[in-house]
């Protein structure tokens, strides 16, 4: 096991690689630029500003220079210039030679002059995960019970319900559920505010609102598998050998019917935590999900990359652990 | 089994709780202080910047207003220059400001641990007060070349010497650069004595030095801060109200600073915090209604409805935005450089029907390209006959003439409208698409691209949306420093008539001989050499919780320290 995570470690810098250089080339060969405006800029000052940004070499060395500013570690002056192009996501100390070790510079945003892509993502990654793990949760704590109880009481009303219920949430999404969700419970009903971020009743209704879209497709996926897995041959085994129905279901059926869930699961979780453009727009939460869309309209290069990077890298870490909780959830795969 | 299920289950209950009682706890602190609370021009994004030489948008400059004020002050709802952070003596040849700046004005910064407005200290232990050093960096820091802001090509054209410092080599020796500061028109006589030397003798300059590119600077804090120094830890400004919280992408609150000492014009703020938020218009109404914002801008979803509740009709209120919505004509192709046929075009459009039905915002159609609130803007109702209105049957006629001199059909020509891509300008494509196709018989292609695409195919577009907003308000900002040949190529005019009235009326001193010679300039770019089309004229509409007196802003950014709760 240990070798084989080692091993999708190193799988995992190589597509990074890929997703960089792939990021990097698309988002270059769209035409406009940072600095491009209605004003046009003297040349001097264009100038300026895309040397400052090294935007003024070719383009094979600026891709160069940033995956060396994020990759290459730099023993550096204890004290750095205070400038955005100085940001570095790992200083350490060393007491030894009176230096510093620096690791992991995402490069500056062009369109906040005090901000970097580290601590845009400082700033927002935990308010986006926050409310992701809050969608998940509402998405599990929904769909899988409501999937079990479908696929226990198949083609009963329990079961048209569930299915009824899981059909409506699929079909609406969040930028129709979210403001009206805002509307029934902010505006009307006062029950919860209806925009802003910082206490436990800002999260309810964006988490409903992402979690619920999310819950009808877990509850059906969680119906179809457990199912499946019901008509199994160990299913009758266990049954024959008088188990209680409660255990068989439970403990034999549910564990490895949550492998396709599980397998959607991981990528989910990754998606939901880096933020939902819409549901920030809707209820005013400032997290990271909007910067995958207007870093991309402002060409602020850095944060494109940055924010691509970072999903890209969650994604892949999801998979692992699902490749990983496959072990438990099913005796008979493995990896070495 | 079953226990180590529960046991489980509580610990996740546990865990939850503990969380819960993180956040309410975070959440329940704050003071008894009233805090008005706005989304006013804010936009769902984080503000760029608080720097006033590298402000480049509403939002941030709306907030600067009222941290570094500068020497003189715009009166929002007079659009008239009154003394701000100074008053001035001009020279008999018009060209020299000699300025006297309010003396002991200190530098201050929020003290988030013991939660004041904290005077700024020397390295000696004395107050730092605003001087004419700070405003002359604020001048030089604003066009220094190595710098590269946006808003330098406004401001050095004003300053004896500041086109010739912002075009300068960033990479120049110390002593070439001292050569080029030295030679610069912003110079402190002592402490609290500026004299600034303009390029030209014109009312306009009273404009240039109200302008938030021209603030004082505190040149302590960039070397020891950085690009950090406009962070809210760091930030230290001299205005009525001071920063004391910018939680990025989602606030930014200032609070009423004691050392402001109050004038005539920017007086002591009586509201104590005012918290800017970054919302979206549906979430901003939305919080509005809740009682969570005392001032929230309108969705056009809303509006039917806003007008129908009597509560919500009340508070509204519609003033001029800082923009024109135009249709620009591309006069290098064939069928363009007929001025007959852009102005026919143009008469084609229902720009009422475009504002009632389309816009829907309260928007006033436009027959000249200049905002009518602005300084020396000449308006249409005073010049009959001048500009262009809405006219289907002139349009018509004028096309016949033009198609039957040239031997064209109209079926046969085919116009491509290009604009950024946003539901609004594609409904007004759109309509635009269908007026044009019902008049004149034209086919007509819409294309949307994204900004950044957009501007840079313009040039080559044959017809393109397009919105002039103001730097300043003056018409000179729109009428010279858009359509004057020496500016923007990708405006295809060039009518030296044009060039030599602009020219004219910037030096004008009298109000109404200016008001005139952009009135014929105006009909000459909109009508007898018709380049673009103007449509509308932008407007502002927000929502006041009662109980709030108010000023009400026709430049967009509002003046917080004349507001006060009255319950």
């Amino acid at each position: 096991m240990g070798a084989f995570i080692v091993r999708r470690m190193l799988q995992m810098l190589l597509v990074l690689f890929v997703i960089s250089l792939f990021t990097f080339v698309v988002m270059r060969a769209v035409p406009g630029g940072p600095f491009s405006s209605e004003k046009s800029l003297p040349p001097r000052t264009l100038a300026q500003l895309e040397a400052k940004y090294n935007l003024d070499e070719p383009l094979v060395m600026q891709y160069i220079h940033y995956i060396g500013d994020i990759a290459i570690p730099h023993i550096t002056e204890n004290r750095l210039e205070n400038s955005v192009l100085n940001d570095y996501l790992i200083n350490i100390y060393i007491p030894v030679v009176d230096r510093t070790f620096r690791w992991m510079n995402f490069g500056p945003s062009y369109k906040s002059v005090s901000q970097t892509v580290n601590s845009i993502i400082k700033d927002t990654l935990p308010v986006s995960a926050t409310l992701g793990i809050g969608a998940l949760l509402v998405a599990l704590v929904i769909g899988v019970p409501a999937g079990i109880i479908a696929a226990l009481n198949r083609n009963s009303r329990w079961d048209y319900i569930a299915m009824g219920v899981s059909i409506v949430g699929v079909s609406i999404p969040v930028i129709v559920l979210g403001p009206v969700l805002r509307y029934v419970f902010g505006v009307q009903l006062k029950w919860l505010p209806p925009t802003g971020w910082g206490g436990i009743e800002h999260i309810i209704m964006p988490a409903f609102a992402l979690g619920f879209a999310e819950s009808a497709r877990l509850a059906r996926l969680t119906r179809a598998s457990l199912l499946q897995v019901l008509n199994e041959d160990y299913i009758r085994t266990a049954r024959a050998k008088g188990l209680a129905e409660r255990v068989v279901v439970g403990l034999h059926a549910l564990k490895n019917a949550m492998l396709p869930v599980v397998t959607t699961i991981g990528p989910l979780f990754a998606f939901l935590i880096t933020g939902s453009f819409v549901a920030e727009l809707v209820f005013g939460i400032p997290g990271l999900g909007k910067f995958f869309v207007t870093s991309i309209t402002n060409r602020d290069y850095p944060v494109i990359m940055g924010t691509t990077l970072l999903l890209g890298f969650l994604v892949i870490v999801a998979n692992l652990i699902v490749d990983v909780v496959y072990v438990w959830l099913d005796p008979r795969i493995k990896y070495d | 089994m079953r226990s180590n299920a529960l046991r489980r289950l509580m610990s996740v209950a546990l865990a939850l709780a503990i969380m819960l009682g993180t956040f309410s706890f975070a959440f329940a602190q704050g003071g008894d202080v009233r805090v008005l609370r706005t989304g006013r021009q804010m936009g769902p994004s984080d503000l760029p910047t608080l720097d006033p030489s590298q402000a480049q948008d509403v939002p941030s400059v709306q907030v600067i207003d009222h941290l570094f004020p500068t020497l003189g002050r715009l009166h929002e709802e007079q659009v008239i220059v009154e003394p701000g952070m100074a008053t001035w003596e001009v020279s008999e040849d018009g060209l020299v400001y000699t300025f006297s700046i309010l003396p002991e004005i200190p530098w201050v910064h929020y003290n988030m641990d013991s939660g004041q407005v904290e005077q700024v200290m020397d390295e000696n232990g004395n107050p730092r007060y605003v001087t004419a050093a700070d405003f002359v960096l604020g001048y030089q820091r604003t066009l220094d070349p190595r710098l590269g802001t946006e808003y330098a090509g406004v401001l050095a054209p004003w300053v004896a010497g500041g086109v010739e410092f912002m075009t300068s080599d960033p990479e120049a020796s110390d002593e070439e650069r001292q050569a080029l500061l030295d030679g610069l028109g912003v110079v402190a006589l002592d402490d609290y004595t500026l004299q600034f030397t303009s390029t030209r003798a014109t009312p306009v300059n009273e404009m240039i030095f109200s302008m938030w590119i021209t603030a004082a600077i505190p040149g302590w804090l960039l070397d020891e801060a950085g690009d950090f120094w406009i962070e809210p830890e760091n930030i230290q400004t001299y205005g009525p109200y001071a920063v004391k919280d910018w939680v990025h992408d989602e606030s930014l609150t200032m609070i009423a600073n004691p050392f402001w000492p109050g004038t005539d014009v920017i007086p002591q703020p009586t509201i104590q915090e005012v918290q800017f938020m970054f919302l979206d218009l549906d979430p901003q109404l939305a919080a509005f209604e809740a009682g969570e914002l005392d001032v929230s801008e309108v969705p056009a979803s809303a509006i039917d409805r806003i007008h129908a509740d009597p509560a919500l009709s009340q508070a509204l209120h519609t003033a001029y935005g800082t923009c024109t919505y135009y249709y620009g004509f591309n006069r290098t192709l064939p069928l363009f450089q007929d001025a007959r046929v852009v102005r026919a075009f143009s008469m084609a459009i229902d720009r009422q029907a475009i504002v009632d039905n389309v816009t829907r915002r309260g928007e006033i159609p436009a027959g000249y390209f200049t905002l009518p609130p602005l300084n020396a803007a000449p308006q249409q109702a005073d010049y009959p006959g001048t500009g262009i209105g809405t006219d289907i049957d002139g349009a018509k006629a004028l096309f016949a003439e033009y198609l039957a001199e040239t031997g064209q059909n109209a079926s046969d020509i085919t116009v491509t409208i290009l604009h950024n891509t946003s539901n609004l300008h594609a409904s007004v494509a759109q309509a635009i698409q269908q007026m044009w196709t019902e008049a004149l018989g034209v086919n007509v292609q819409i294309a949307a691209q994204d900004f950044g695409t957009y501007l840079d195919l313009r040039r080559e577009a044959d017809v393109y949306r397009a919105a002039w907003c103001y730097d300043y308000p003056d018409a000179n900002n729109f009428m010279y420093d858009v359509f004057h040949s020496s500016n923007d190529p990708d405006n295809h005019f060039n009518n030296p008539e044009y060039d030599a009235l602009v020219e004219q009326a910037v030096v004008a001193t009298d109000l109404q001989e200016r008001r005139d010679l952009y009135a014929q300039a105006e009909n000459i770019l909109v009508n007898t050499d018709a380049s673009i089309a103007p449509i509308y004229f932008y407007t502002t509409q927000d929502l006041t919780q009662p109980g709030i007196e108010r000023t009400y802003s026709v430049i967009t950014r509002e003046r917080y320290e004349k507001w006060r709760f009255t319950n």
